[in-house]
């Protein structure tokens, strides 16, 4: 393997722990690498040095300023992304159907009974 | 300097500007307008554009200062309690409104007479409600008849649906006995479009003068407007899109650049004659700005809701808190609106803001704990007009071809801050009969200066007032202002409805009076 395509790789794996870490997923969310593919944000911060960086060796993330870095880079742009790609738009939805079984609404013309029959509160 | 001829000039083309085009469009004249913004592709203001939360904090930003665009003007808000909202394009804010479309009420024409405070319109309710019968049926507003707080509104389109939250309100509001209604919007319920179609002033009234021969000049910055030595305006100097300088002559020339572009024209165009601003004579102009001041609950909830789905600017609102009550303690008053709660992007800032949220293990738990659980309400207070909240031309911040901004001086009253006072606890004692687990209030939200109302107010005569009942200047007979500038009082509801219902009117006597109009 040459070294290029090691380099590519390593900086592969780093991010894809970093944005996992970063929003992990749960039983209903995908984590974020399985709602965006990680080419989508090397193309975001493509000019940065923080690419660079994650070339060079395995990242800790237990580390403060290592953590605190990658928020602060990745933050938003991971935020944009997740939020705006379909799968997460399917899994918001379905999450909404289970949620929502059990709570029944009442008809709205039968609450506003209470309201339409109430003495007419303008002034001329 | 090249020079153009028009009929009829509109400078703006907003809400009120696009009403006023579209009404006489309908006539046998050249009718030109000019917008200082761009020409915008539909498909990116789109409620249903998926990117639409994210643009809200880059293209579509609410505030001026922060968007930066050429077409854009600076807006000093520093001596302001609260900031200026607006959108220059062909369309206006339209293009960024949440299209809720309610009418003032009867007694918002009268607070003088009423309540002892403001000034009363030249005109009434009753007088207006042909044009927002028209204004309704052009825009297509969704609602339901019979509301208690209005005079009756018929030909409305089916109403809005409510959703979880306002079901749960609703209940609320009944066990206190309070008035609500679902909310009157101008936004169609769609199958194949989730977010329902909010039309803008462009697809409402632009699209359909245009039809009938009005040019749109977008990108066109008007400079000054030129009057002759018998005071009758004679045309506009303006910057075009490529930035050559054009006399545009004109015989009627209509303002509708809202309550801060408006009166930034006027101060622009001032002369030998009027040193204080263009048909300033009465020194009212730019002074009595009202702005809405806005208080804000959230309830949250420990079931979820979908609070973040439904209608975009209001679901459901309540007058019960409208009308003068003088055990209250404060004069007129004010909106309650059911808010949809901020969309996942939107939740994880205002989460972060408060110190919430953070990337990691617990990022989905902490963000569902918020995201759809949460009811937002808005307190929407009735402005009272006041000389010392003024605005003034801003000489040390220029806009893109070097034209002074404007600067906002803006206070909020001892009525407003009781007022808002009162909504909160208010708000508050509904959550609680809505089983709400914890509440969060502030006000006034710094954020919501959208509705710019009163800086060229009507009224009788030239001695305290810039324009008559049509909107005609009293200095200059035949400029006519066309937008919210001139509301002697604000309301306390959204004012879009009004704005196009009294553009509606300005523009039909003008077409009643054309002849002696054309001919001065």
């Amino acid at each position: 393997m040459s070294i290029k395509l090691n380099k590519h790789l390593l900086m592969k794996n780093n991010l894809e722990l970093i944005l996992n870490t970063m929003i992990p997923g749960d039983s209903e969310m995908p984590c974020f690498t399985k709602a965006v593919k990680v080419e989508t944000i090397i193309k975001k911060i493509k000019k940065g040095k923080f690419l660079f960086y994650l070339k060079t060796k395995e990242i800790n993330l237990n580390e403060k300023r290592n953590w605190e870095n990658c928020v602060k880079i990745l933050g938003n742009d991971i935020l944009e992304t997740y939020f705006t790609s379909n799968s997460v738009i399917r899994a918001l939805q379905s999450r909404k159907k289970i949620l929502l079984g059990n709570i029944k609404k009442e008809n709205m013309i039968k609450l506003l009974k209470k309201v339409k029959y109430k003495k007419k509160i303008f002034r001329k | 300097m090249k020079r153009e001829k028009t009929d009829i000039l509109i400078i703006g083309t907003g809400a009120s500007g696009a009403a006023s085009a579209w009404n006489l469009s309908k006539l046998n004249l050249k009718i030109t307008c000019l917008e200082q913004g761009p020409f915008i592709d539909k498909k990116k203001y789109s409620f249903n554009n998926v990117n639409r939360e994210t643009n809200k904090f880059k293209d579509f930003n609410i505030d001026p200062n922060q968007r930066r665009f050429n077409s854009d003007y600076p807006i000093n808000t520093a001596n302001s309690a609260i900031s200026i909202a607006n959108y220059n394009a062909v369309g206006g804010s339209t293009l960024i409104y949440s299209g809720h479309y309610p009418r003032f009420h009867p007694s918002d024409f009268n607070t003088k007479k009423i309540d002892n405070v403001g000034s009363n319109w030249l005109f009434n309710y009753y007088d207006l409600e042909k044009y927002y019968n028209l204004n309704d049926k052009m825009v297509g507003v969704s609602g339901l008849t019979g509301d208690p707080a209005y005079p009756k509104i018929n030909n409305l389109l089916p109403p809005l649906d409510i959703g979880y939250s306002g079901n749960l309100l609703a209940k609320a509001f009944n066990a206190l006995g309070w008035h609500w209604w679902p909310s009157y919007s101008a936004v169609k319920k769609s199958k194949k479009f989730k977010k329902g179609i909010r039309p803008t002033a462009v697809e409402i009234y632009l699209n359909k003068a245009v039809k009938n021969g009005v040019v749109i000049k977008p990108n066109s910055r008007v400079l000054k407007i030129k009057i002759s030595s018998k005071n009758i305006a004679n045309g506009v100097i303006y910057l075009n899109q490529n930035n050559k300088k054009i006399f545009l002559e004109a015989s009627i020339i209509l303002l509708a650049a809202s309550g801060i572009g408006t009166p930034r024209i006027l101060f622009n165009s001032s002369n030998k004659k009027f040193p204080n601003g263009l048909a300033n004579t009465s020194g009212q102009l730019g002074k009595n700005l009202m702005l809405h001041p806005l208080g804000y609950v959230e309830g949250h909830f420990n079931k979820f809701l979908a609070t973040n789905e439904g209608a975009e600017g209001c679901a459901l609102y309540s007058h019960e808190f409208y009308e003068t009550n003088k055990k209250r303690g404060f004069k007129r008053g004010y909106t309650i609106q059911l808010l949809k709660s901020p969309g996942p992007i939107e939740s994880f800032h205002y989460l972060k803001k408060f110190n919430k949220i953070k990337f990691g293990k617990f990022f989905l738990k902490d963000f569902f704990n918020y995201f759809g659980r949460t009811i937002p309400l808005a307190i929407i207070c009735e402005d009272l007009p006041d000389k010392n909240n003024y605005v003034e031309l801003d000489h040390k911040n220029k806009d893109s071809n070097g034209m002074p901004g404007i600067k906002v001086n803006y206070k909020l009253s001892k009525n407003t801050k009781k007022m808002l006072s009162h909504g909160i606890k208010q708000c508050k004692k509904l959550f609680k009969k809505a089983g709400a687990k914890n509440t969060v209030a502030f006000g006034p939200v710094r954020n919501t200066g959208w509705h710019l109302v009163g800086t060229a107010k009507m009224g009788t005569s030239k001695k305290n007032s810039v324009v008559n009942k049509f909107g005609q200047c009293h200095d200059v007979s035949n400029l006519f202002i066309v937008d919210s500038s001139i509301f002697p009082s604000s309301s306390g509801v959204n004012i879009a409805s009004t704005v196009q219902a009294v553009s509606l009117m300005i523009s039909d006597y003008i077409k009643k009076n054309l002849t002696k109009l054309i001919n001065k």
